[in-house]
């Protein structure tokens, strides 16, 4: 089946830059500690696109959209940042080019 | 139609020694914090002076982050007013602190620790924020909630107390008190503010995932959190300073020039 998807742009604030893989796994966790493997399923979160370690782009299946954002609080080092929730990857990929002007 | 504007509450949370010290470090501070809540989705900030005690500097240490805000403003365009947190455990000494300050700062707000400080903070006009701290996740008294919606208070959560310092068990009875606050000034009508709270290095937490925070966890109505933190706070930033440069000398008079 075909899920609706967000776009969730992300910005890491912490010390360095940060691999893609990482944030993702970060995000997971964050989603699986609040939620259980529940929310993580109904969020789905899965890296489609990145920028220098620093900002990437997240498809989140609309329905969890809600439970990821609200589970980034709970980041102790406040490192991730939310940027803007956009409903394609094309208005995506243009806000972050952007930002890299 | 005045531009919207969404206020980060609790910004940084400054010492009376800090704001004492170099005055051209606070307004770079205050700088890159301008970036950073823009960047997290706000128009406005509200940098915050804590009080824990009374001391002959209070005054002069509001005063100054009075200025670092002016100065700010007319620097970057981003809302930015000062902000009084008292932050004491006796009635007594709260009195005496919103006495001294309540003119030098646009948003006074009290940390409620004890039930006494509930009704103070509750009752007495020059306090604008009720807000809840660690030690006082109860609900107030019913009288006390009449005082407050009569006072037009604003009940703010901070989020970043909710993880300080505990095992999931703790986060998970605080995350319990949190909820039982906020549907009580959902329903009771009290615009209800979530902020990050102090810390040493400013990192807010996205508008967004505030709200989502208030949707999801505590079960109220985003727009309803979007409204407390935007117009409400705007409109009694407003009045504030209509009181403070004298244009309403007294309750329900209002000067026109």
């Amino acid at each position: 089946m075909r899920y609706k998807r967000r776009y969730v742009l992300l910005k890491y604030a912490g010390e360095g830059g940060v691999s893609a893989d990482e944030l993702l796994n970060r995000v997971r966790s964050l989603v699986t500690s609040v939620f259980g493997l529940v929310g993580l399923a109904d969020t789905d979160p899965v890296l489609a696109y990145s920028w220098e370690g620093r900002v990437f782009v997240l498809a989140v299946k609309r329905e969890g959209l809600e439970k990821l954002l609200a589970s980034v609080v709970f980041d102790e080092s406040r490192s991730i940042r939310i940027l803007r929730v956009v409903g394609s990857l094309r208005r995506a990929k243009k806000l972050v080019e952007s930002m890299q002007k | 139609m005045p531009k919207r504007c969404r206020y980060d509450a609790f910004t940084r949370g400054f010492t009376v020694e800090e704001l004492l010290g170099n005055r051209e470090k606070i307004v770079e501070e205050l700088l890159e914090i301008a970036t950073a809540a823009r960047e997290s989705g706000f128009q406005g900030f509200l940098p915050t002076l804590i009080l824990e005690e009374q001391s002959a500097e209070l005054k002069r240490a509001a005063h100054a982050l009075w200025e670092a805000c002016r100065s700010v403003q007319s620097l970057r365009g981003l809302k930015c007013h000062p902000r009084c947190h008292v932050r004491v455990d006796r009635v007594d000494e709260a009195k005496r602190i919103v006495q001294r300050v309540r003119g030098v700062c646009t948003v006074l707000s009290v940390e409620i620790t004890t039930r006494e400080l509930y009704a103070f903070a509750c009752r007495d006009r020059r306090v604008d924020i009720v807000t809840a701290g660690t030690r006082a996740l109860h609900p107030p008294q019913k009288g006390v909630i009449k005082y407050a919606q009569l006072r037009g208070k604003f009940f703010e959560l901070v989020v970043g107390y909710l993880l300080e310092g505990g095992g999931s068990d703790t986060i998970a009875s605080r995350l319990a008190g949190y909820r039982e606050l906020a549907s009580l000034a959902f329903r009771k009508g009290l615009p209800l503010i979530l902020s990050a709270g102090p810390q040493k290095a400013y990192s807010p937490y996205s508008y967004r995932a505030l709200l989502s925070f208030a949707e999801v966890l505590l079960g109220v109505p985003a727009d309803y959190v979007a409204r407390s933190i935007g117009d409400l706070l705007e409109t009694r930033i407003q009045e504030n300073l209509e009181k403070i440069s004298g244009k309403r000398p007294a309750e329900g008079v209002y000067v026109e020039v």
